[in-house]
């Protein structure tokens, strides 16, 4: 291959030692020269097959057709890293956006999907990277057709600055749980490892459309695993959420959720059960109060399941805390106090 | 104020008063609609359709479905109102939905009523608490037992809870009229008040529609059986300032 010998000007092109250069678009780009391996391990192989087989559908499409994903190629241009606008051919687009549906299983497309506003980037209030979690919290999902997609690597050693090049696809298609991402069972089974403290870890990130297969730009971030978060540097904590499992067994109370993780000052609450024998109440003891958990009042309604009239009451629910011990309990206050009891709502607390 | 852009279950013009932060939403308001309309029948979930909301997604609350009969002819100040609750819930920042239940599918005349607050799931906050106050109604139409409860005042929005209670029945006729002093003067809004019994075994709960109005809730009218024993009307909601 041809080359100039200094790499300063825009004209050089081939290989030199292990660097190689293309020129592409009016643009130069520098890589690492890459040595084929030779190997191919069947998620290579398989993606592969796709990849060729959906860049020889686009020969099978109408000039109309190719037209279409022509303009689609138009609002899709990438920004290069020295700020100009990457073009894309048509037959790019197709492959982009088909080979990011074929990621979650989805047809392939023919006719170009309609453009319609960027996909907007990953965005997350923290996240833990530890032996026992790997987490985001605080992403939320800005449309229900977006699936995120997470790519990860092996551990690397605390000195690596750029471990971008090994990293594999983790999930195509996470969707948080009310803004919380928990990737380690996933991790581990794509893996065959769990993250290792003072290790070194490269994440990308971002959204796909399910809808069309468009996905926004790419997030990067790399941390060191600890016990404290990325971001804001504590320690992890499960949403405050109290279940069944956490209160002593009762005849009066069948199952209960009391969810604390609502908003400062609020709280949801599931409570079921038969109540209390011969008073208009229903309680439900902890076993250990959980940390974090005070005394407070709220008024919710309830209603009796078991009355086709569907008539309905509210009462006074209290969580009550005195040292070790306490209890989350239903009062029955106004309207119709039918048992059993199902509570259900949202509430301020004071 | 939100004008809805739509809704599936065949509704007329859709408005709500609002109080909305990224973490929490709350909607006033009375959407009314036939049970006998295609749109409705076909409905599984009933939808609202919305101009962004703050908030993305939440968890149920609880709104009021009510049914409407009609005056009662025999007596100007009642009226054939009763009401249950149903579930609602914000499933995006678009869509909120309704549990659809087939109570008072017989009725021609229903409402959706709306003085509820929607909050999400997983924020990692401490517990805290707001301050409350106690309020007692003020009224000549009343004996020893006032109307009284709870309320939590804050910028843009109140919670109330209140136990209404029967007036005297020597005023049985006329509307009746309870004042709360430690209520914000801007509070303009009306106050859905479940309660009261129909003997004839109808479903829910009686209704009755107050209005609250520079510190004064009005109930103009009740339905029967108002100060039956173990159906006490009652106030419980959220209320845009």
């Amino acid at each position: 291959m041809k080359a100039l010998p200094s790499i300063a000007f825009n004209e050089f092109t081939g290989s030199a030692g292990d660097v190689t250069a293309r020129s592409i678009g009016g643009r130069t780009l520098l890589n690492h020269k890459a040595y084929q391996s030779h190997k191919k391990t069947p998620s290579q192989a398989s993606s592969r097959n796709s990849l060729s087989k959906i860049s020889r559908a686009y020969k099978q499409l109408t000039d109309s057709q190719m037209a279409a994903w022509a303009v689609l190629a138009e609002h899709m241009k990438g920004i290069s890293t020295f700020g100009d606008a990457a073009s894309l051919t048509p037959h790019n687009a197709f492959v982009r956006i088909n080979t990011n549906r074929d990621l979650v299983g989805m047809s392939m497309l023919s006719d170009a999907p309609e453009y319609t506003s960027d996909v907007p980037e990953p965005d997350y209030e923290d996240f833990w990277v530890t032996p026992e979690k790997l987490i985001f919290v605080g992403m939320e999902q800005p449309k229900s057709s977006y699936r995120l997609v997470l790519r990860m690597g092996t551990a690397q050693s605390n000195g690596v600055t750029s471990g971008w090049g090994n990293l594999v696809i983790i999930s195509p298609d996470l969707v948080p749980d009310w803004g919380d991402v928990d990737a380690l069972q996933l991790y581990t089974e794509r893996l065959g490892m769990t993250p290792v403290l003072g290790q070194k870890y490269f994440i990308e990130m971002y959204w796909m459309d399910s809808d069309n297969g468009f996905v926004s730009e790419t997030v990067r971030v790399s941390t060191v695993c600890s016990e404290y978060s990325h971001v804001k540097h504590e320690e992890y904590a499960p949403a405050l959420k109290i279940e069944s499992d956490s209160f002593k067994p009762t005849e009066q109370v069948d199952s209960i959720e009391v969810n604390l993780s609502v908003g400062s000052g609020f709280m949801a609450l599931n409570m079921e059960g038969a109540g209390e024998s011969g008073v208009a109440a229903m309680t439900a003891e902890f076993e250990t109060v959980p940390e974090g958990v005070t005394s407070g009042t709220s008024y919710m309604f309830a209603y009796c399941a078991d009355d086709e009239t569907r008539k309905f009451q509210d009462g006074e629910v209290g969580i009550y805390v005195s040292g070790d011990s306490g209890n989350v309990h239903f009062y029955h206050r106004e309207g119709y106090g039918k048992k059993p009891y199902t509570v259900l709502g949202q509430g301020i607390i004071f | 104020m939100i004008t809805a852009t739509g809704n599936n279950f065949g509704a007329s013009e859709i408005t709500f008063k609002d109080y909305q932060t990224e973490d929490m939403v709350i909607l006033n308001g009375t959407i009314d609609f036939h049970p006998s309309d295609s749109n409705y029948k076909a409905a599984e979930v009933l939808e609202i359709y919305v101009p962004s909301l703050l908030l993305k997604r939440s968890l149920e609350t609880v709104i009021y479905l009510k049914m409407d009969r009609g005056e009662d002819e025999t007596k100007t100040y009642r009226h054939d109102q009763y009401c249950t609750i149903v579930k609602s819930w914000i499933k995006d920042e678009n869509t909120i939905c309704v549990e659809k239940i087939s109570l008072y599918d017989d009725c021609e005349n229903l409402s959706l009523i709306f003085t509820s607050i929607f909050l999400p799931s997983n924020k990692r906050v401490p517990m805290t608490k707001f301050t409350k106050i106690d309020i007692k109604g003020a009224s000549e139409q009343y004996g020893a037992w006032l109307p009284n409860g709870q309320a939590v005042i804050q910028d843009g929005w109140v919670f109330l809870h209140i136990d209404i209670l029967q007036a005297s029945y020597q005023y049985e006729q006329v509307t009746w009229e309870i004042t709360f002093d430690n209520l914000p003067d801007d509070l303009e809004c009306d106050i859905p008040i479940p309660g009261g019994n129909n003997p004839y075994g109808d479903k829910g709960l009686g209704y009755s529609q107050g209005k609250l109005k520079n510190k004064v809730l009005t109930i103009e009218k009740r339905p029967f059986g108002y100060g039956s024993t173990a159906y006490d009307p009652f106030v419980l909601g959220y209320f845009v300032r």
